[in-house]
């Protein structure tokens, strides 16, 4: 493959950072959801 | 209030209540991700023919134009939130331009670098001060800035107003970063895909496509989970004190209780004693 460390490197960055951020987003929303009160735990 | 975006979570715990921001349906569009994600990486990589012109370079398209499209869907989340917002003056929809701003950031800035990793191949520059690069650049700071007056310790009424108006000011610049193309002589090159027909054909067209509707479930996914963050956090903020407070007058009560038992009044000490 031509130029393969852009090509990869630019696939690598773009699903890298949303399989980061999706892992964040479910470690936030766990830490977030044992913190708020019982009662006020849903989804408006 | 009606209950938005697959809002009746059942991932539930014992006690009944959600125990994460995960549901059905968001389990459901995680898996499709997966799939779809399993078909996407071997064609764009693998499957799909190097391009006559770019040559493999064209296989970072796959990823970079979904990318710029979830940036305009986030950023049309945000603008929406505002609009309504300020109409209406619902939570639902200001929880829905937080999300949006802080997801928008993440495509921009995906936008941003693949577009230079593909840039240098082909033009032999990572960036250009060009309309379309420039603009988007403005995006990002401007987005970035979205997510930053969030964080502010304005009340919250008065976070939200100002959020919405912010959030207002992006759509010029959305607009610019489309047409950029059009309106000045461009670097970037035009859109591949216009109404009267694609530039490209078969297993590369496709591909794109396939990609695209992939990145629109994750962007899906991961705006139903922002936006129970959101509130969540609006929740904890409100009712979280309230419950801080009541405990700590509790932790108080016995203490108080113990020092009019059992304190005697402390000895008078003599403050000349010294001298």
């Amino acid at each position: 493959m031509d130029d393969a460390a852009f090509v990869l490197g630019g696939w690598a960055v773009i699903l890298g950072s949303m399989a980061l951020y999706s892992w964040r987003l479910i470690r936030r929303g766990k830490a977030l959801t044992r913190e708020v009160p019982e009662e006020h735990r849903r989804w408006m | 209030m009606t209950a938005p975006m697959d809002q009746r979570a059942d991932a539930v715990g014992p006690s009944g209540v959600p125990d994460s921001t995960s549901s059905k349906v968001t389990r459901v569009l995680g898996i499709i991700s997966l799939i779809g994600m399993a078909f996407v990486i071997p064609l764009g990589l693998l499957w799909t023919p190097a391009d006559g012109t770019q040559g493999d370079a064209v296989r970072l398209l796959y990823v970079h134009v979904p990318s710029a499209w979830l940036m305009y869907l986030s950023v049309f989340a945000v603008v929406a939130g505002g609009v309504m917002y300020l109409w209406k003056g619902s939570q639902f929809w200001d929880l829905v331009g937080e999300a949006g701003a802080e997801i928008g950031v993440l495509f921009c800035s995906t936008t941003l670098i693949s577009g230079m990793l593909w840039g240098r191949p082909i033009w032999g520059a990572y960036w250009v001060w060009d309309a379309r690069l420039t603009s988007t650049a403005l995006l990002l700071v401007l987005l970035i800035g979205c997510v930053a007056l969030r964080r502010t310790t304005f009340d919250l009424e008065s976070r939200r107003r100002r959020s919405a108006w912010l959030g207002l000011s992006l759509l010029p610049n959305a607009i610019i970063i489309h047409f950029a193309v059009d309106w000045w002589r461009s670097l970037h090159q035009t859109a591949t895909i216009r109404p009267t027909g694609a530039e490209i054909e078969g297993l590369q067209l496709f591909t794109w496509i396939l990609a695209g509707v992939i990145f629109m479930v994750i962007w899906v996914w991961m705006m139903i989970h922002r936006f129970r963050i959101a509130y969540l956090t609006e929740q904890l903020d409100v009712y979280g004190r309230s419950v801080a407070l009541e405990e700590r007058r509790a932790e108080a009560v016995p203490v108080a209780a113990t020092t009019e038992v059992s304190a005697d009044p402390p000895p008078i000490q003599d403050g000349d004693s010294d001298g």
